[in-house]
Formats: C-alpha cells, structure tokens, sequence
C-alpha cells in the first residue's frame, strides 16, 4: 500500500513515483541527522538547523488541520505560545526536569486545543478563520495581563534548558545535543503523522476537506473528524513552542499573536499543503530566507512577502507540488 | 409489510407546498420509479425520507418505525443511504480511496489512527466487493475529479453501498449520461436491486429507462400524487397522459 498522498498524486506512474518520493525522503532524513556536520561549511549554524526543525514541526502539525482537513486556522500561534509559557512556568514553579517541562508544555497547549476545538468545529471557511483567530488573540491578552505570572510584555525569564538526566548521569545540551533531542523528537511527529494520514483517522480527515455532505451522509459525524484534527496539531503545534521556548531561554506573549499564526499557514502554503513534506519545507524556506534576509535588510518582511505573493501565484500547490508535478510531466 | 410507509406527507416552504399529502408505501425488494416534471417535489420527497428536513406535516415510518424526526446520521445507520442530484463524492481522491474512506466509515472506523492487519484486510475486501459490484475496477486508481460523470455517478452508488443500505435512494442517476453510460447505470440499478435485493427509489426523467426496469411508478405533479402503478397502468393513463407523458416527456424529447 501507498502513503495518503497518493489521492492528489498521479495516478499511472504511481509506482515510479513513490519509490522516487522514499528516495527523497530518505534523503531528507540523512541530510537531517548530519546538520552539524555539513550546515556549518555553507554559513550555517546549528541553533537555525534547530529553529527549522520546530517550526517545521509547528507547521506539519497545523497542516493537519490545514491541509489535510481543510480547516484554515489561524491562531495556532495559540497553542505554539502555551507550549512555550507551559514549559517555561514549569521549569520556574514546579520541577526542573527538561522532560517533564516538555511534557507539560505539550499538554497545555493539547489540551486547550481540546478545550477549543468543539467551539470551531461547527464553522466553516472564514468563520473558522474568525474564531480560531479570536481565541488566539484571547490568549494573547491573558499572556500580557497576567503580569505576575507571564511577565507582561517583557516576555517569561528565568528558566533555561537544564541537564537531562539520563540514569545517574547529568547531560549538558548544548547546541548540538538539544539540536538531537528535537530531531528526535521532530522524527516522533514525523512518524506519528504519517500514521495519521493513512489510517481511517486520516482519511476521514481528508474526506471532511472533500466533501463535508458526502462524509456526513455517511452517517460520520464530520465536526468530530475536525475537532479530532484540531485537538492533534495542537499539541504537536504545543510540543513545538515547547522546544522553542527551551531554545531561546525565553518566550514571549509575540508567539501568541496572530502573525505568528500566518507565518505557519505561509509555510505550509509555501511547501504544498497536500505533502507530507510541505510544511517542513515551507519552513526551510521561511525560516532560511528569514535568516538570510534580515541580515541584509531592515525590510526582509516585505521580501517574505514578495516571495509569499509570487510562489503562490507561480506554485499555487506549493513548492513539492510543483516538484511533483514536474516530475510526473 | 411495507419496508417504508408515507402517511399523508405535507412539505411547506414558506407560502409554497412542496409536497401535498402525499401517502404510498414500498415494499421490500421493489425497484420504484419516482417521476414527475420539474419542480413536482421528487427531491423534496427524497429529503424528507432521508431526513434531511422534516415534514410540515404526516409521518413516515420505515420497518415498521416512524422516523419523521430521526436525523440523518440516525437514518444512515438504519439503512437508508441516498445519492444527490449533483454527484456527491471526493474528487481529489482516487477511486479506490472514494471507496476505502467510505467503507472504513461504514465500519465506523472513521476515528481510529491505527488499524491492525485484520482490520485492514477486511476493509480491502470490502472494497474489492464494491469494485466488483460496480464493475469500475479498471479505473481504482484514476483521479474520481478526472473521470467521467457517468463513471462519478458510479463511484457515487459504489460509496453508498459501502453502508450496506435496505434502501437506496437514487436521485436522477442517468442525469446527463451518453446512452453507454446510461445503459451502464441502468444495468448496476437492475443489478443491485434483482442480484442484492436492494429496495430502491430512483428518480428518472428517462421513460425508456422507467417502463424498462421499475417495478412500479409514482408519479408526482406539483406536489401531489397524480398516480401510481406498474408501467402498464401508468403508461395507460389517461391523467399521466394528460399531464406528464403528453407535454413534459414530448417536450423533452424535441
Ligand atoms: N430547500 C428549499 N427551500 C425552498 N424551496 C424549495 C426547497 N427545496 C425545494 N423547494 C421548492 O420545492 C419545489 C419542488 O422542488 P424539488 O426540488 O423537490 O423538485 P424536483 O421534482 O426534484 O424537480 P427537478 O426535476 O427539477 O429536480 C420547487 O418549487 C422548489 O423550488
Ligand atoms: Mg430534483
């Protein structure tokens, strides 16, 4: 059997076609677990290898909902920014265990995604816009209200990202290591997700983007299918602003705002978001330009953009779906 | 008994009445031809027995309980599956994919991220009776948005079998068809219903196709119940004749 991506792939070569793509995969993942060794000699550094995997690992998790369901969020900077507060406050005020404040960044963000999600679900197209923004937007205001707890505007201070513990011994994460520790962590969600899309969950996923009336006369409740892939991409969007957190020592009530939220849609825009690989790429692409480009100009949001507007209008199915497309030519 | 039953059925929408009181009852294993002009209420009537809204007035009942306010996820359950006029299906996936979500829906597996060996093969068989009834087995791995409309109106009945229905509701399924295509369909409705014993309602402009394979007719004409019988009597008629075969039919066919 084929992955889920077979239903937007071509049909005839099919064959052809996904020994190519398990190639390609194969590929990314060997470039993956040799960053530190190859980023370094073409300018890079490993903290932005690490910052890549994150936000691919935000945008993957939202794609399910955005791609694959066909439910346009755009406040899942929401669910980013608890898992950063969750895991921060954790490390404060409870215990500082770097595998229990990930756990516990996770959680929250999961967890209000659950809370959320049945009060979405019913929407449909920009209304689910509407409200999804709202309540992200709801968020952001607790984060800077919440002076004595958040620390305002200023942002959450005061944790970092202490040893793991594995037995008796003490493991420093530097760069490299905690660079590890998310790839591993990015390979979880990975896999958790290709699951996902080709199981009957998955399915039923796409099936609601296709045809919510069809699905629905199938006897399915379609707003469960939605809230069940609201509920997934926040806490793997959670997970990721948990990582995130500990990579900086610091969050901030900006990974609430619904700017955040678009760049995440404009990654999985950017990639295609009918890939498996879209968004992962679509972050590759921002997170690298944005890297690059703010280096050399004050005004590399705009260039963002330009690329934004121009790869939509020239790779409407993303960067992968144009790759495919090219291939099956 | 009657597998369903409608009792003095009043469909309003605003000041207009859709449907008139209209009473009649299908028999289990029937293949019932639903016809009448444009506007008579032949999709109205097919939402209301598919709960899709409910009656302004009377009840229906169907195996022997009324189900005048069940909603249709309910009605699914119970065996009541229905196509659209405008083909309902998922038309980025492939043709195998249409007839795997369906089946692993069916099966209410809709929520399951997993699913063991078993399940799986299960479901494949599934799916292979689904091909092999439809006969559409050259096409499983086409695009469903690429194919032909007769062959989607196809894919469209293959996905409503997956439910394993006691009664299928075929709204127009021969609506735009080349005559291949239509013999196609008509051959899979005498099929379904002489082979599978499905009781079936279709709605069919096509005379041809209604006097060749119902085994009986309803004929509606805004609103009401104009008539009801076996080709012969319908198309002896005189008030059919007046009213639909005369101008509607003749007019359809210039
Ligand atoms: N949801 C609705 N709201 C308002 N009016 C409706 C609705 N559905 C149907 N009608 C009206 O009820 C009447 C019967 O419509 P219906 O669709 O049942 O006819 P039909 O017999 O299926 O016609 P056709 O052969 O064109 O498909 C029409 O006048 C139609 O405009
Ligand atoms: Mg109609």
């Amino acid at each position: 059997m084929s992955t889920m991506i077979r239903g937007v792939a071509a049909s005839p070569p099919r064959r052809s076609a996904i020994g190519r793509r398990e190639i390609a995969s194969g590929l990314i993942w060997l470039l993956l677990l040799l960053v530190p060794l190859w980023l370094p000699a073409i300018g890079g550094y490993t903290d932005l290898a690490t910052r890549i995997l994150i936000y691919g690992m935000a945008a993957t998790g939202l794609n399910l909902l955005l791609g694959q369901t066909g439910g346009l969020s755009f406040g899942h900077a929401a669910y980013f920014g608890l898992g950063t507060y969750g895991t921060g406050l954790f490390l404060i005020h409870v215990v500082p265990s770097l595998p229990l404040a990930i756990i516990a960044g996770t959680l929250l963000g999961g967890i209000a995604a659950v809370l959320v999600g049945p009060m979405v679900m019913k929407r449909r197209g920009i209304y689910f816009s509407m409200i999804t923004i709202a309540f992200g937007q709801m968020f952001y205001f607790v984060a800077v209200r919440w002076n004595g707890l958040t620390g305002g505007e200023d942002g959450l201070t005061g944790f970092s990202r202490v040893p793991l513990h594995i037995g008796s011994r003490s493991v420093a994460l530097g760069s490299t290591g905690y660079y590890y520790l998310v790839f591993g962590l990015f390979a979880l969600v990975m896999l958790v997700v290709w699951q996902i899309l080709r199981s009957p969950l998955g399915h039923g996923f796409v099936a609601a983007r296709e045809n919510a009336t069809r699905l629905r006369f199938l006897g399915v409740a379609v707003e469960r299918q939605i809230w069940a892939s609201f509920a997934i991409s926040g806490f793997i969007v959670g997970l990721a602003g948990s990582l995130d957190s500990l990579l900086v020592n610091f969050t901030s009530p900006a990974n609430f705002q619904w700017q955040l939220s678009g760049e995440f849609v404009v990654m999985c825009v950017l990639g295609g978001m009918r890939s498996f690989w879209g968004p992962f790429l679509g972050a590759v692409i921002f997170i690298g330009a944005q890297d690059y480009l703010s280096s050399v100009t004050q005004n590399w949001m705009s260039l963002i953009g330009l690329i934004f507007v121009l790869s939509v209008l020239f790779f409407p199915n993303g960067l992968l779906g144009f790759i495919r497309g090219r291939a099956r030519a | 008994m009657s597998l369903l039953v409608l009792d003095s059925v009043t469909r309003r929408f605003g000041a207009l009445q859709a449907l008139k009181g209209i009473s009649l009852s299908v028999e289990e294993g029937e293949l019932r031809a639903i016809i009448g002009p444009n506007g008579a209420g032949k999709t109205t009537l097919f939402n209301l027995i598919s709960g899709y809204f409910p009656p302004s007035q009377g009840s229906i009942s169907f195996a022997g309980s009324v189900i005048t306010a069940v909603s249709p996820n309910a009605l699914v359950r119970r065996g009541i599956i229905r196509t659209f006029q405008i083909t309902q299906i998922f038309l980025a996936l492939t043709v195998y994919e249409n007839l795997r979500v369906a089946v692993e829906c069916a099966m209410g597996l809709q929520l399951r991220p997993y699913i063991g060996r078993a399940t799986r093969a299960r479901v494949e068989a599934r799916v292979d009776e689904l091909i092999e009834v439809t006969r559409i087995g050259a096409k499983v791995d086409r695009i469903a948005g690429e194919l032909s409309h007769g062959d989607q109106r196809v894919v469209e009945i293959g996905i409503a079998l997956s439910r394993a229905p006691r009664l299928l509701l075929l709204d127009e399924p021969t609506a735009g068809m080349g005559d291949e295509e239509t013999r196609h369909m008509t051959d899979l409705i005498r099929r379904l219903n002489r082979t599978n014993g499905i009781t079936m309602l279709f709605v069919e402009h096509d005379m041809a196709i209604v006097f060749g394979i119902a085994d009986r007719i309803t004929v509606l004409d805004n609103g009401a119940l104009l008539a009801e019988g076996s080709a012969a009597e319908i198309a002896a008629n005189p008030r059919v004749q007046a009213a639909y075969l005369g101008d509607a039919a003749g007019a359809r066919a210039a």
